[in-house]
């Protein structure tokens, strides 16, 4: 976003403050088994891998401390048995309260993630919520995620295209 | 005790009207009711106390001029108390852009009253500033007064896109009471806005409309609630259970 209203912008908070940022992904529909993580990456380049929380039939948030009005990118991803099967593209936005976005999966296995580095200890957000990154949790290579998402009929039935 | 606005970025709505009425209806019904009107244009203040001066006003508590209790002004005709306005407040925005918090002035300015009473309504410019900000950071929910017409949808979609940047730039969550559809005229094409606002948006249409009718204007001439002025008309009628709707 290059244009922002002065107006919502949080007076009593100075640019770099960490605040709660709740992070809600809208219109999505999970099957059994498959679980929805979020993965982002704050300005100072530390990513971090969080799993969302439903919070209706066809919502999902989850929470993390950011530093206000700093640039974050994010992606969200869905997963099976450690496999992603859907992803987002990778999605860029100012930290504030509230990031909202819908559903709205990718097909370009191009766009890699960024590695993903571990939790700084100083760092207070959402240490329930993180996703432990071992050996065997990493996400496999986008061109597994394209040979199982060319499954034409799941694609249909899950997302009426 | 609950603090509900009246808003709608799209003028000519009723919103006045309605804030007015509804306030005079609930005062009626033997609640503790507080007007603030946050309208450079003073409608509100106009309507309730024709063109009556006052020495300190809304924009006086806001900049930090009077106490909140200096400025309410109870209405004998009208029931309720009230903060009136005046024209200074259009200025106010460049005032207090750089005051720290500013986005929550009026919250906290009438922080003190709000146990005095049952529900305090605002009425809100039609214009998105500051003083709009601060009535919808200071609410727990909003009431959308529309025309049934075009351009009335725009309006609705304004004010939904204003709650989420509160919701995401400002981390307040303020709700939707419901839509209260105005100047109701039986005519297809006010059937056919209507029928329209139910299938774009997931907002609670109140089933009292209020309808187009003289009694409203010739209230505001007197300077008296529709319902103390035309009872038995149609409007007072649906101000009335309008107001019954509304009650939290």
């Amino acid at each position: 976003m290059t244009k922002h209203n002065p107006l919502f912008v949080d007076s009593t908070k100075f640019h770099g403050d960490l605040i709660c940022t709740q992070i809600e992904l809208r219109n999505v529909l999970l099957y059994d088994g498959e679980s929805l993580l979020i993965m982002i990456t704050n300005h100072k380049d530390i990513s971090r891998r969080l799993q969302m929380k439903p919070l209706d039939d066809r919502t999902y948030e989850t929470k993390i401390h950011l530093n206000h009005q700093t640039q974050v990118t994010y992606r969200f991803v869905i997963e099976k048995d450690g496999e992603r099967i859907f992803q987002s593209a990778n999605l860029k936005g100012r930290a504030q309260y509230a990031l909202i976005e819908d559903w709205n999966p990718c097909f370009d296995d191009s766009a890699a993630d960024p590695e993903i580095q571990p939790q700084s200890a100083s760092e207070p957000s959402g240490k329930d919520l993180a996703v432990p990154l071992t050996g065997t949790a990493q996400p496999k290579p986008v061109s597994r995620v394209r040979e199982t998402s060319m499954n034409v009929r799941s694609i249909i039935e899950k997302w009426g295209f | 005790m609950s603090v509900v606005s009246v808003i709608n970025q799209k003028g000519g709505v009723a919103k006045t009207t309605t804030a007015v009425n509804v306030a005079a209806s609930w005062a009626k019904q033997g609640k503790k009711i507080m007007l603030i009107d946050l309208d450079p244009q003073s409608s509100a203040t106009k309507a309730v106390f024709a063109d009556r001066d006052f020495e300190k006003t809304i924009y006086d508590v806001v900049t930090g001029q009077a106490t909140v209790n200096e400025v309410i002004v109870p209405s004998e005709e009208f029931g309720f108390d009230m903060i009136p306005a005046e024209i200074m407040l259009s200025g106010i925005d460049m005032q207090l852009a750089a005051y720290f918090g500013r986005e929550q002035i009026l919250r906290r300015k009438i922080e003190p009253v709000m146990r005095n009473y049952d529900a305090i309504i605002i009425d809100c410019s039609p214009s998105l500033g500051l003083m709009t900000i601060n009535a919808l950071m200071a609410s727990k929910d909003i009431i959308i007064p529309i025309c049934p017409e075009y351009f009335s949808l725009k309006g609705i979609d304004l004010i939904l896109q204003t709650l989420q940047n509160i919701r995401v730039g400002l981390g307040y969550r303020v709700g939707v009471r419901g839509v209260v559809i105005t100047r109701y005229r039986d005519r297809r094409v006010v059937k056919d806005v209507i029928d329209k606002v139910r299938e774009k948006y997931d907002l609670n249409i109140f089933t009292s409309y209020i309808p187009d009718n003289i009694a409203v204007e010739e209230a505001h001439h007197k300077h008296r609630p529709v319902l103390k002025h035309a009872p038995s008309s149609p409007a007072a009628k649906a101000y009335m259970q309008l107001a019954k709707e509304l009650w939290p």
